[in-house]
């Protein structure tokens, strides 16, 4: 038995795992007895997830700390929502269109949000594994460089060139037009490639 | 560069994107190729782009967190569990209340023999909640609608002879209904007594007691 430790607000979530573990069952389990109320599983299923709710909050918001209240929303309205999570798809599939769809409506003011620069002088909020030689276009430069532009010309790049959304899913998202969409991913381009010259 | 080519270049600018990502059919690719083929500034334009779309495609969907959000989203599940529970349901007791009502309307007005001794039990003396656990100006609203509710009783004890038993028992549960409706309220409010929604509707509960009462009364007058 190989037992996995999760350190939780100085609890100890313990999940055992059967010699030849499966992810997915295990992910399954977690979830059940998350809907039964247990945080502590609920917890570790945040730790599985933060991450990647993260990243796709940041891009999205192209402010830090924005995205910090946004991916916790995320998982605040996750754990409202868990019985609508029938284990159809990985969990983390689930929790995907519900992170655009809270990144998208976000409505509290901008308090700390400076209009084009990234609010945070860490930049290892961006980190990244060593650049492979020869890219010609760094990753940490694309994040910078999103988080300058304007929040409708981002989003629409975030979704279609990052994410893979098609522009009528983009439109049905955020209530414009396929043809705003377009418009909104070609000045985002634009933008970046101006960017990126520098 | 002659001016058509200047067209088509910003042209070939503009549409560079559906090139790439390729949706570009007919005529129109056939067109973009060619002047691809033979203008550099283009092809450069086409090479940034590509990189750039596949620098975006290439981004790692995890970024780590500056700090962790777990004491954030706990404290945030903790809020909006407590907020569910102190979004009291109407007491179901009224929804019953606005039923009976319609009831004993419809049992006036058909008339009928007249009943024995009214025997609404007059709930107008509520059992209030302790003191100083409310305001005062709550105290004092339930005092007003406590002997409101005495006068219509006493009025509507006075009419029992144009009453038939069909409507008495109605007339009788639709206020027990609304007493108990009122006594979940003040539980509640002994929980929470600062809680300005459960304050509202303990006036509002009271409000339609008040209201039942006068609509019985109005049609148990002679016509």
């Amino acid at each position: 038995m190989v037992t996995q430790l999760a350190e939780a607000s100085g609890r100890r979530a313990v999940i055992d795992h059967a010699a030849t573990s499966d992810p997915r069952a295990d992910e399954r389990a977690l979830v059940t007895r998350a809907q039964e109320g247990d945080m502590a599983a609920f917890e570790t299923l945040y730790r599985a997830n933060a991450r990647r709710v993260f990243g796709l909050c940041l891009r999205m918001a192209g402010d830090a700390h924005l995205a910090e209240e946004l991916a916790q929303d995320v998982f605040v309205r996750a754990w409202q929502r868990l019985g609508t999570f029938r284990g159809e798809s990985a969990f983390s599939s689930w929790l995907h269109p519900m992170t655009v769809n809270i990144a998208l409506s976000e409505r509290r003011s901008r308090r700390r949000r400076t209009a084009r620069v990234i609010a945070t002088d860490d930049p290892t909020v961006f980190e990244r594994p060593p650049e492979k030689k020869g890219e010609p276009v760094s990753r940490m430069d694309i994040d910078k460089a999103l988080a300058t532009l304007p929040k409708g010309a981002r989003q629409v790049f975030v979704l279609h060139d990052v994410e893979g959304y098609k522009h009528d899913e983009i439109a049905s998202l955020t209530g414009v037009a396929t043809g705003t969409s377009k418009a909104q991913l070609h000045r985002a381009r634009k933008l970046l490639r101006e960017a990126l010259r520098g | 560069m002659t001016r058509n080519e200047t067209t088509t270049c910003d042209e070939t600018t503009n549409r560079m994107g559906d090139y790439v990502d390729g949706v570009m059919q007919g005529a129109a690719l056939h067109e973009m190729e060619q002047h691809l083929l033979t203008c550099a500034a283009c092809r450069e334009e086409e090479r940034e782009l590509r990189a750039l779309l596949a620098a975006a495609e290439a981004l790692p969907s995890e970024v780590d967190l500056p700090r962790d959000l777990w004491p954030g989203i706990a404290a945030g599940i903790e809020q909006a569990g407590q907020a569910r529970q102190r979004r009291w349901r109407w007491p179901l007791g009224l929804a019953a209340a606005a039923a009976l009502a319609a009831g004993v309307a419809v049992a006036l007005m058909a008339g009928g023999r007249p009943a024995g001794p009214l025997d609404i039990a007059p709930s107008a003396t509520p059992a209030t909640v302790a003191a100083g656990t409310l305001p005062s100006d709550l105290r004092d609203a339930e005092q007003e609608y406590a002997e409101a509710t005495a006068q219509l009783l006493a009025a509507l004890g006075k009419r029992r002879d144009e009453l038939s038993p069909e409507a008495l028992a109605a007339v009788e549960e639709n206020l027990r209904a609304i007493d108990v409706a009122l006594a979940q309220v003040r539980a509640a409010l002994q929980q929470d007594p600062g809680s300005p929604q459960l304050a509202r509707l303990l006036t509002s509960t009271h409000r339609r007691k008040v209201q039942t009462l006068q609509h019985v009364l109005r049609l148990s007058q002679p016509s």
